[in-house]
């Protein structure tokens, strides 16, 4: 059973994607706070399918989980992202 | 390993702040092992195993590096808009001696960063020959001029005055070579913010820095006329929008996100010039050179399909259609898969493969006859369902009326899609030649976007006609590749969701400028200068 909640997992995501997009400096997180559950990866952020592979690399070692990057690739809401670690967390807890 | 620190206020700028990038030969061959080396270089950029793979590290900007290149673009924008006409020739001059000097390493990099050589070596033919001597000699003359005497000393003239600061976001997929028109605006008296893309900057900060800034410095531009900055594209933009020292917001793009942007400038008091999607169409009249012709819808298939400015699709006269199609397919045959690096290949990879299939499917279900291509292929060519690239496909269309039905004609196909559409007149028509003109010339102008249109006729007639109706373009070619690149003309711009509405052929320099009238009367024309 993971202990991971979803709110944790949405707030750790965003840092993870803001490092990914170089939205690095604090005062940044006006727009890392403007991304909702609904907000999309591909075009809302403008992740390409090359940055999904650093995502994966970036999320296993943030969460300590293993993604399988054909699964990951088919997750675009960050919504469904965040259920997918949980759903990870969970099976390797 | 090459190093690539900001240009900011005259100065390169290390950040501290690294992102490393791979060949796009091995991104290609193995981007999951590209993207490992890439992270394991943030952590140890001396770790032997990148070597072969990982080129280049640049820096990325912190807010603070944002902020400072507008200031000093706006305090050089002050200095730089009193440099006469002539002085600004001059830097454009030596910039084109620069460019020429530097050709094999910005073609190098280029290639490094995904663009085969045939690509290359063609987007670099635009940039070369966009600033000769000639061209800048002539756009000088339009900056300013006089229209004579009034009365006895009344002199009256006009000039085009600097916007100021002028920003500029080329597009990821050929920012290197759609950043130099961007340095027109230098023409017109404005300094520069650029921001490459954050993924493939190397060949664009290459050339602003050994080309641009070399240029400029040496003839006492000042610090900050060119600025570089690299770092996430919305935060940055966030930064120009609300900065009341940047004046025009210079933006490549897709449609929707451009005329989003768009409206988002002109609401903040800055002046937008857009660059966005092209829907360009290529016509063969029943005189037109078909091997030729054919030769130029090649070129559609340049990158892939994804470069604004190719042909993306064929309105045919039905009396050469199939000795077109034919000549077509034969020249289809001969494209060749490949990694960049490799002679004579033209294609790449693919970023919107899913929507490929979403046109070719919405084509086919509505009439559309599949004529060559179709799937997914690996960088040797072999079918493999999860291969980055596409066979280049070719679409047959028999009536002009299923066309203005179909997604592939509508819309911009930014992948290897090309219909081709048979344009034939209604069955008992009194003037066949003239419904099928009509039938054509209405296509294209119904085209909601608008960078280039190319027509293949002889008949001086109907090129007169074409040249007189075809007005929903930026760039007109009769006889000459679609592609192809002249002295003087834009390579750039146009109407409808290519540029906007004030879309047109895009002259940055004209851009980036405001028109002033000006009355000088001279009290006692007597009196000496002083």
């Amino acid at each position: 059973m993971s202990n991971l909640k979803q709110e944790d997992v949405f707030e750790r995501l965003k840092m993870v994607i803001g490092r990914l997009t170089k939205l690095t400096d604090g005062a940044n997180s006006k727009v890392i706070a403007s991304w909702t559950l609904e907000t999309d990866i591909f075009d809302d952020i403008g992740i390409d399918s090359v940055d999904t592979i650093d995502l994966a690399y970036a999320i296993e070692e943030e969460f300590g989980v293993k993604v399988n990057l054909s699964e990951a690739k088919m997750r675009r809401k960050l919504s469904e992202i965040v259920n997918y670690v949980i759903t990870l967390s969970t099976q390797e807890a | 390993m090459l190093f690539f620190p900001l240009l900011i206020g005259g100065q390169d700028r290390d950040t501290k702040d690294y992102s490393f990038i791979a060949t796009a030969d091995e991104m290609i061959k193995d981007p999951v092992n590209c993207i490992r080396l890439q992270r394991l270089a943030v952590k140890n950029e001396h770790d032997p195993s990148l070597r072969s793979t990982i080129y280049a590290k640049y820096c990325i900007a912190h807010e603070q590096d944002i902020d400072d290149s507008i200031q000093f673009a706006y305090e050089a924008s002050q200095e730089f808009k009193c440099f006469s006409f002539s002085k600004r020739a001059k830097m454009m001059n030596d910039i084109h001696d620069l460019l020429l000097e530097e050709k094999a390493k910005l073609l190098e990099l280029m290639m490094y960063e995904g663009h085969p050589e045939e690509l290359a070596l063609w987007e670099y033919a635009g940039m070369e020959m966009a600033y000769r001597r000639e061209c800048i000699e002539y756009f000088k003359t339009q900056l300013r001029g006089s229209f004579g005497v009034h009365g006895r000393n009344e002199s009256l003239g006009w000039i085009r005055k600097p916007d100021g600061v002028v920003v500029v976001s080329p597009p990821g997929n050929a920012s290197c070579s759609n950043s130099m028109t961007a340095g027109f605006a230098l023409l017109g008296g404005n300094t520069i913010i650029l921001k490459p893309p954050l993924r493939a900057p190397v060949a664009t900060l290459y050339l602003w820095h050994e080309v641009f800034w070399k240029a400029l410095s040496a003839n006492g531009a000042p610090k900050g006329t060119v600025n570089t900055i690299v770092g996430n594209s919305s935060l940055i933009m966030e930064k120009w929008l609300a900065s009341p020292k940047v004046n025009d917001v210079f933006f490549f793009g897709d449609s929707k996100s451009g005329m989003q942007i768009g409206a988002r400038v002109f609401q903040a008091g800055k002046k937008p010039i857009l660059e966005l999607s092209g829907n360009d169409l290529l016509i063969v009249w029943k005189d037109g050179d078909v091997k030729l012709a054919a030769e130029s819808l090649c070129d559609a298939f340049l990158g892939s399909t994804q470069i604004c400015m190719v042909p993306k699709k064929a309105l045919i006269h039905e009396d050469v259609f199939e000795e077109f199609q034919n000549e077509f397919l034969r020249l289809v045959s001969r494209l060749k898969f490949g990694l960049p690096s490799e002679k004579g290949v033209a294609l790449t990879p693919v970023v919107k493969a899913d929507e490929f299939f979403l046109f070719l499917n919405d084509a086919v279900n509505k009439g559309a006859t599949l004529l060559s291509g179709g799937q997914k292929v690996n960088h040797q060519g072999a079918v493999d369902s999860s291969g980055i690239f596409l066979q280049p496909t070719v679409l047959k269309i028999d009536s002009c009326l299923d066309a203005l039905g179909m997604r592939c004609f509508l819309e911009e196909n930014f992948f290897p899609l090309v219909p081709l559409i048979r344009i034939a007149p209604r069955a008992n028509t009194t003037n066949k030649d003239a419904e099928i003109f009509e039938l054509m010339t209405d296509m294209v102008n119904k085209n909601e976007y608008g960078l280039r249109t190319s027509v293949w006729a002889n008949s001086s007639y109907y090129i007169g006609k074409f040249v007189k109706k075809l007005d929903r373009s930026g760039l007109i070619r009769i006889n000459s590749k679609h592609t192809g690149f002249s002295p003087y003309l834009n390579t750039h711009g146009g109407p409808g969701l290519s540029g906007g509405p004030f879309g047109e052929a895009n002259y940055i320099w004209q851009k980036t400028t405001h028109l002033q009238s000006v009355s000088v009367t001279r009290l006692d024309p007597t009196s000496s200068e002083t």
